[in-house]
């Protein structure tokens, strides 16, 4: 009531709000007379501004609005968990689906098998020296000398042996796979990669033995010819 | 159970059921729709905008005590899309108010249209305050809280629309009566 002055403060006073109750003095008559004519006043316009013709069946109309949009809501409501969980069997399935997906292997053709074995040939140093268990290169047995080196490792991501072949001061490397990897109308003629070590020569022997195709990659295959029968 | 519920000023503080709500509040909603529009049609879909919308927040309204004022409070904000939606500009200037003004004596009759007229031409920060003072009996803090408005502003703005609607209503009544007195040829 601080920031109201008199004047105001008579407008809005009322007697069941005290903490807004006008500071008027009840000895002066002025004031007493001027709330009381606020007051008159108030009581007819009050009354007439309150006086207004409700229309019939407002509240039957209303409850009625309110029970169609209730059931308008519940159908939004069971469209959104609807939208919600496929929105998430979609997004499951996405994750899933790239989560095990794979790229198609690429064809072997010449030129791919040809990278592939420079790259083992490059890496020929790292490859262990033969045990008693690793298997022998086939028709090679006799020739213990040749075969320096031996592991199992994936060639084009499929299991294959690979050799490291020494003869004098001649190298070459030797891969084992399965015969049934290469498809049909593979070009088994003899090929040549450039690669870091030089232009490498590749050769490729079916050995009816073991169904498999070895392949063969090096330098200068020539030395190996006479020392190994699969050549 | 619903009885200790109520609280000393006969409202129930307990959050009302929808129908409740209806029940109790829809009619004088209306009336305050009807004296903030000044038409039927409005006024009624305005206030079953206004239950949908509280249908829809229900959640929101936190005791019974307040529903009223919280029930205004969206009835404003329907209103407000209303005047939008139909261009209708409020009345936007604050009129000159003399407060120190003798308050004359009361109408033994106040004419619907005269009123209506009056009230058309309080800027809204006038009137709503002001019907919402006449209606229900809202407590200043109740006021203040449907207007979002500060209670010392509240209180400031209702003591001027009361002497302004005094001043209309009372030249209306002496336009009226003058007129009447040139078509009668008294004096």
């Amino acid at each position: 009531m601080d920031r109201l002055d008199l004047h105001e403060q008579l407008e809005v006073s009322r007697p069941d709000e005290t903490e807004v109750s006008p500071d008027v003095s009840p000895q002066d008559r002025e004031q007493a007379d001027r709330l009381g004519a606020v007051k008159a006043f108030d009581a007819v316009l009050g009354g007439a501004v309150r006086r207004v013709d409700v229309p019939a069946g407002l509240t039957t109309r209303i409850l009625q609005a309110t029970a169609i949009e209730s059931a308008a809501m519940t159908v939004r409501r069971r469209r959104r968990v609807m939208i919600a969980g496929l929105t998430s069997a979609l997004a499951l399935s996405l994750v899933v689906g790239f989560s095990i997906w794979r790229w198609p292997e690429r064809t072997w053709t010449s030129d791919l098998v040809a990278q592939a074995a420079a790259t083992h040939y490059s890496g020929r140093h790292g490859i262990p020296a033969p045990e008693e268990s690793s298997p022998p290169l086939p028709q090679v047995g006799v020739r213990d000398g040749l075969v320096i080196g031996y592991h199992a490792v994936p060639f084009l991501k499929k299991p294959a042996s690979v050799y490291r072949l020494r003869t004098g001061e001649h190298e070459a490397v030797a891969i084992l796979v399965d015969a049934g990897w290469f498809p049909g109308g593979f070009a088994f003629g003899n090929t040549y990669v450039d690669s870091p070590n030089g232009l490498l020569e590749v050769r490729f022997r079916y050995v009816e033995s073991t169904d498999k195709y070895c392949i063969l990659i090096g330098p200068d295959l020539k030395p190996f010819e006479e020392k190994t029968i699969i050549l | 159970m619903d009885e200790a519920r109520t609280e000393a000023n006969g409202r129930s503080s307990a959050v009302p059921s929808f129908e409740e709500l209806v029940g109790r509040h829809a009619e004088t909603l209306y009336r305050v729709a009807f004296r903030l529009t000044g038409r039927a049609d409005v006024a009624e879909d305005l206030v079953q905008e206004s239950f949908l919308d509280a249908f829809r927040g229900l959640k929101q309204l936190r005791s019974g005590d307040s529903a009223f004022a919280w029930l205004v409070s969206i009835l404003r904000r329907r209103r407000v899309k209303w005047l939008k939606a139909n261009a209708k500009a409020p009345v936007l200037a604050f009129p000159m108010v003399d407060l120190a003004a003798p308050v004359p004596p009361p109408p033994s009759v106040v004419d619907a249209e005269e009123l209506e007229r009056a009230l058309d031409r309080l800027p809204d920060e006038y009137r709503e305050p002001l019907i919402l003072f006449y209606f229900e009996d809202l407590k200043y803090r109740e006021i203040a809280e449907a207007l979002e408005t500060p209670i010392g502003t509240v209180m400031s703005r209702l003591a001027r629309a009361k002497a302004l609607l005094r001043s209309l209503l009372v030249n209306a009544t002496s336009d009226g009566k003058s007129q009447n007195e040139v078509r009668d040829g008294s004096p």
